[in-house]
């Protein structure tokens, strides 16, 4: 949705006045990248978008070497196969530059970081930050998300990906238990949001302003929110999955489509969307999740509840899970009492899930999200 | 040649086979599938996060089958962890390579023993698909070696281009000699089709024509 051409004016001059206080305040902006609109158009997107992942002033630059990178090969397979998300009516030329760029800056945040694995789709993340912002100015910004709101979907397996789709239904269930239980009875499960969630969106949603408006939103918001989004396109659906077989075929696919729709209701569902953020936080969501898939899956969402309640730095988690002694008869325990205690196995994986998918910091600035999204709201 | 069938027009209890495309990263799957499906190569090409899903359903001798494709990424961070949920059930596995890239072909027994794994029954038709054959000066993987795998592993080999219009043809055979093999679900052996390759991947086409034809069925 555009805003109307006076509001979207005044909405601009809000940006500014905002990026023109000292220190900057980030409060603001995030509020008017929540709000319709979002921040309007690509010029305000590259002024603000790095103070919301506070690397306004970064300095960082790109390494050496990229190239000799062990994920080369597949990164230059998949920047090859990325045409799509260009704009149209770029030259050979400037086709090929943007593509030298996004895989310099693929490379360059893995060479940066060794611990983060290259997955199909961080590529479409990354190619949005370059369209806005170009690529001197991503680099600080995709080392940021990739060390907080991504960080999950880059660990050596996808198994805290798995974990925190799994979010998906707990959201849903509180809005229409009659719809999961239907989905659950196709056994469609929740890989149709996979790329939902680990581009944000930018796989599907086939206009780049809507993409943006969308990146607006989640830079904004806690981790967790594309998976609120995603709960959100599927209850607006809600009647057309109902009506029909309960295959896990027709549903996947009406899903895939509605995802690709042009006309994606996207201001209505952001707001929906922060609304059941509210409504619903990760924390009281954490038990039925793990509860979800408990036969598939060996994760549990132990350290997310009470990383999210107490807003805990990860560091301080890091610490608590390396003095955790792990017995096999505690894995019988309660889920709240033998949280911490569970499998030695399922540590090193579930202690990066917990701390991708609940810490709310970007910048330090943790605690301050959720009040603020309350005040706007 | 088997025609598409206006779904919607037809209430006819049809049945429903669950195909499962998988192969190394960028091989072809989505534009295999898509080149079936749509009947033309994609616009742009791009690289498949998760799983898709594409459908089209078949008139084989006057019965309607519907065909789902379910298209795979090929990184292996997905197949470790989401790809095993679309094994379930399945009716067919079509491992595809890429002629032009010999790793592809290498990483296929990684494929066929994680099949294996995911303990799908012996008689669940596989095929060997290798696609990019019109990249004819880049050939790595020759027809003979492939054919070589293939009868090791009990599976038809078919070399094909889903780029090529002139080898649409031959990609419909592909996926109708699945169909029939499916309707009839008699195991699919290689001795079937004893001279299978890419020369004679066309003679397929004309036992699908032939049959549907004659109204009977000719696996």
């Amino acid at each position: 949705m555009l805003l109307e051409p006076s509001k979207a004016k005044a909405k601009l001059k809000e940006v500014n006045k905002a990026l023109n206080k000292n220190p900057v305040d980030v409060a603001a902006l995030r509020k008017l990248c929540i709000s319709p609109g979002g921040l309007i158009c690509s010029e305000a997107r590259q002024k603000v978008w790095p103070h919301l992942l506070d690397v306004a002033e970064s300095k960082i630059g790109y390494p050496q070497d990229l190239r000799r990178h062990k994920e080369c090969r597949q990164v230059i397979l998949d920047v090859d196969r990325s045409g799509k998300r260009f704009p149209d009516g770029l030259s050979d030329v400037e086709k090929e530059e943007l593509q030298e760029n996004l895989t310099d800056l693929i490379l360059g945040v893995l060479t940066i970081h060794p611990e983060l694995h290259y997955y199909q789709g961080y590529h479409d993340i990354c190619i949005t930050f370059l369209l806005v912002c170009g690529a001197e100015a991503s680099l600080a910004m995709v080392e940021k998300i990739s060390t907080h709101h991504l960080r999950d979907f880059m660990d050596p397996t996808m198994d805290s990906t798995t974990h925190i789709l799994n979010y998906l239904i707990p959201i849903l269930k509180m809005a229409n238990p009659k719809l999961v239980e239907y989905m659950e009875k196709s056994e469609v499960g929740t890989i149709f949001a996979l790329s939902w969630l680990i581009t944000w969106y930018s796989y599907v949603v086939p206009d780049q302003r809507d993409i943006e408006r969308l990146y607006d939103f989640f830079l904004s918001c806690h981790p967790l929110m594309p998976v609120y989004f995603a709960a959100q396109i599927v209850l607006d659906n809600a009647d057309k999955i109902l009506d029909g077989p309960c295959e896990m075929a027709r549903i996947y696919q009406l899903l895939l489509q509605i995802a690709r729709k042009p006309n994606l209701p996207l201001e209505i569902l952001i707001q929906r969307s922060s609304d059941f953020y509210i409504q619903f936080p990760p924390s009281s969501l954490a038990h039925d999740a793990a509860e979800f898939y408990k036969n598939n899956l060996a994760i549990s969402t132990f350290c997310d509840h009470a990383l999210v309640a107490k807003h805990e730095a990860p560091d301080v988690v890091l610490k608590r899970m390396g003095l955790v002694e792990v017995k096999k008869e505690e894995n019988e325990e309660s889920p709240t009492e033998g949280s911490w205690k569970r499998a030695s196995k399922t540590v090193a994986i579930a202690l990066s899930g917990a701390v991708g998918a609940a810490l709310l910091a970007v910048g330090g600035r943790a605690a301050e999200w959720v009040p603020q999204l309350f005040g706007y709201l | 040649m088997a025609k598409n069938v206006d779904e919607e027009a037809q209430d006819v209890q049809r049945k429903v086979f669950k195909i499962i495309v998988i192969g190394d990263s960028d091989v072809g799957k989505t534009c295999l599938t898509y080149r079936f499906c749509a009947g033309k190569f994609p616009d742009k090409t791009e690289a498949t996060i998760g799983v898709d899903f594409r459908e089209r359903t078949v008139d084989i001798d006057g019965e309607l089958i519907k065909l789902q494709l379910w298209d795979t990424a090929g990184q292996e961070r997905f197949r470790k962890s989401m790809v095993p949920h679309y094994y379930r059930n399945v009716h067919a596995v079509v491992f595809t390579y890429d002629v032009t890239k010999l790793a592809s072909f290498q990483g296929l027994p990684m494929w066929l023993e994680e099949c294996d794994q995911h303990s799908l029954n012996a008689s669940v038709p596989r095929i060997l698909v290798g696609n990019k054959c019109d990249l004819t000066n880049q050939v790595q993987v020759e027809t003979n070696i492939a054919q070589r795998f293939a009868d090791a592993h009990s599976m038809p080999l078919f070399e094909t281009s889903a780029k090529e219009d002139k080898e649409c043809d031959n990609v419909e055979a592909i996926f109708l000699t699945l169909a029939h093999k499916l309707k009839c679900q008699k195991p699919m052996m290689t001795q079937d089709y004893p001279k299978m390759n890419r020369a004679t991947v066309l003679s397929v086409d004309k036992e699908v024509l032939r049959t549907q034809s004659e109204g009977t069925c000719g696996c």
